[in-house]
């Protein structure tokens, strides 16, 4: 069996039906059942299950859903769009239908009767939710809603004045004056009212009724009022619902389009996408802007701490230096002064001896005849010899002097003796007295004078 | 369960300022207590304008190489001074050697040998200097005497070869007397 085109499923309180009809309008399958589930969802989802695969596209008839003809002014509905309108009538639904106007999906159809400056509006409403709980449960068996509608003026046979009574809604049309849809529950003592003032400004022409026995009891009086139990029929039902099903051309009633419930329900979805991603991106561009700061601040407090550890490191060497060095220097000093002492004695002294000798060779002269030389304590030597003048012992201590001073030594001044005995003649007898430097004087030479 | 539109921009609304929260407490928190411990240490060290004695430290070390220098050039003189010092084992092979300088140079020697230290009349000084290389390590010079009989050319060409001698040989005492023949009696003491 090939696929239906369409399915249609019907929900009224009391009845669930479900109609696949092929494209060319063959009804191929078709079910009527008592309707056990209270909520709409799970009475569409038994109607999907019943058959087989639904149609490629699903039209749902609930006699729960909101319908109501509006009457607004001209002049706040020119110039509105499609869209703009089901907005304003879910606004104005929303005092009787209780739905909140912002949570509402509204279908609407125009009527063609005007009333002076009133423009006449009928509309079914259903909660975004509810819908797009259905669209997606007919998605899940592989369809596509196309519409929900509520079964109101849908399955009349014929056009005709007449009144269908439904749970929530009562339908009064007739040609001359068009659709007039009763908001009120059927029975109530409101319903009743408005229903006799509806057939009061009838035409005096019979009129079908669609309701249960007990309703029709309530209209009884009323000699035009006939009760048409056609649709209690499950074969009417479903020829009602198989036309309906292949209806192609514009509606002549309110439907709630699917398409604009699933564009809606990505708005949200879209929008705590796009600013989740923008959180996060900024996020991720704060943390590692963050992190990078943090990175920055850590290395220079790394830097300034390297720093001064190491001025502390240098400031702790300048202490041990200093420490070391006020030991050392001194001691160093003393060594160098007592080796550079030992030197020095040891080269003056080792030369002291053979200098001197030769310094006496060197100015010896023949009045002068030294006799003896004499290692005194202390250091110093005493030169005594025989002059055969006086001024040749000055003349030779004189000569002397020079040399001495560069072995450290001091010729202190002669004594002179003239020589007695016969043949002495002006022979003196001298000595002279070479002595080391003592410090004191040697500090006195090289001070400045 | 469905959700009306309503609630779905109230959770869409929700969730982004949700991940703000997260961000803020839980990611941001440990970054922002990084930067604040960072900035707290900075705060608390200064601009560091204080690098240490850098200068001051290389003038010590550069003393303290100098230091080094002269410890080791003092050392090495020490070495040199106590090398030119005979050891006790040396002594008479050294005292071998002067007199045989001196017998080359013409001056007879007719007696020597050993006396005390202190014994000859010689420059204190001296006496620092055995104090000075005892110090050092070395041990106290022998005292030798010699008694000869010379000219004086003899006696100073041999002070000038004793001068020259490889061995620790110092004239600390010299005492010369005219004979009436001519010659010198000469009284060395050398320190040895």
């Amino acid at each position: 069996m090939s696929r239906p085109a369409t399915t249609i499923l019907f929900l009224s309180t009391a009845r669930l039906a479900r109609v696949d009809v092929a494209s060319d309008g063959r009804v191929l399958a078709s079910s009527v059942r008592a309707r056990d589930e209270d909520s709409l969802r799970a009475s569409v989802q038994v109607l999907l299950q019943a058959g087989g695969k639904p149609g490629k596209r699903t039209r749902i008839v609930a006699e729960t859903l909101w319908t109501q003809v509006l009457s607004l002014p001209n002049a706040s509905v020119d110039g509105l769009g499609a869209e703009e309108l089901g907005r304003a009538l879910a606004y104005e639904l929303e005092p009787s239908s209780g739905l909140p106007a912002a949570d509402a999906a509204v279908g609407h159809v125009a009527l063609a009767q005007t009333d002076g400056a009133l423009r006449h509006v009928w509309a079914t409403q259903v909660s975004l939710g509810e819908r797009d709980e259905l669209a997606r449960l007919v998605v899940s068996h592989g369809s596509r809603l196309d519409w929900l509608a509520h079964p109101a003026g849908l399955l009349a046979p014929e056009p005709g004045p007449r009144i269908e009574v439904w749970s929530n809604a009562t339908l009064c049309d007739e040609p001359a004056r068009g659709v007039q849809v009763i908001a009120a529950a059927a029975g109530r003592r409101t319903w009743e009212r408005e229903v006799a003032a509806w057939l009061l400004r009838a035409p005096q022409a019979p009129v079908q009724l669609r309701a249960s026995a007990e309703l029709a009891e309530l209209l009884a009086s009323d000699t035009r009022v006939t009760r048409d139990p056609s649709l209690e029929s499950e074969e009417t039902l479903v020829a009602a619902l198989a036309n309906l099903a292949a209806a192609q051309d514009s509606p002549r009633f309110p439907r709630i389009e699917a398409a604009r419930r699933a564009r809606l329900s990505f708005g949200p979805a879209l929008f705590g996408l796009a600013a989740t991603a923008m959180i996060v991106g900024l996020s991720v561009w704060d943390l590692r802007t963050l992190e990078r700061d943090a990175r920055d601040l850590e290395a220079q407090v790394a830097r300034v701490e390297a720093a001064a550890a190491k001025a502390q490191g240098l400031r702790r060497e300048q202490r041990e230096l200093s420490t070391a060095l006020a030991q050392r220097e001194p001691d160093l000093a003393a060594r160098r002064s007592r080796i550079e002492r030992a030197e020095t004695l040891l080269a003056a002294q080792s030369e002291r001896s053979s200098r001197l000798l030769e310094a006496l060779g060197a100015h010896a002269n023949p009045e002068i005849v030294l006799l003896e030389l004499a290692t005194q304590p202390g250091g110093a030597t005493r030169i005594a010899g025989l002059a055969a003048r006086a001024p040749a012992i000055e003349a030779f201590a004189t000569a002397l002097a020079p040399d001495m001073t560069t072995l450290g030594l001091l010729c202190e001044p002669a004594s002179v003796q003239r020589r007695t005995g016969v043949d002495s003649g002006e022979a003196r007898e001298f000595s002279l007295v070479v002595r080391p430097v003592t410090t004191a004087e040697l500090a006195q030479r090289t001070s400045p004078r | 369960m469905s959700l009306s539109v309503r609630e779905r921009w109230m959770i869409a609304a929700a969730v982004p300022f949700v991940v703000l929260a997260f961000h803020v407490s839980v990611l941001r928190e440990p970054l922002d207590q990084r930067l604040a411990t960072a900035e707290a240490t900075l705060a608390t060290r200064g601009p560091v304008t204080d690098f240490g004695p850098v200068r001051e430290v290389e003038a010590l070390r550069a003393r303290v190489a100098a230091l080094e220098a002269g410890d080791a050039d003092v050392e090495q003189r020490k070495r040199k001074l106590l090398a030119a010092w005979s050891a006790p084992r040396e002594r008479a092979q050294t005292i071998g050697r002067v007199t045989e300088l001196l017998r080359v140079q013409g001056v007879r020697v007719e007696r020597s040998g050993n006396v005390e230290l202190e014994s000859a009349p010689f420059d204190p000084a001296l006496s620092q200097l055995t104090r000075d290389l005892a110090e050092f390590g070395g041990s106290a010079p022998a005292a030798w005497r010699f008694e000869a009989r010379t000219t004086f050319l003899q006696l100073a060409g041999a002070l000038e070869q004793l001068r020259a001698l490889e061995a620790f040989a110092l004239v600390v005492s010299l005492d010369l007397k005219r004979r009436r023949d001519g010659a010198l009696d000469a009284v060395l003491v050398l320190w040895i």
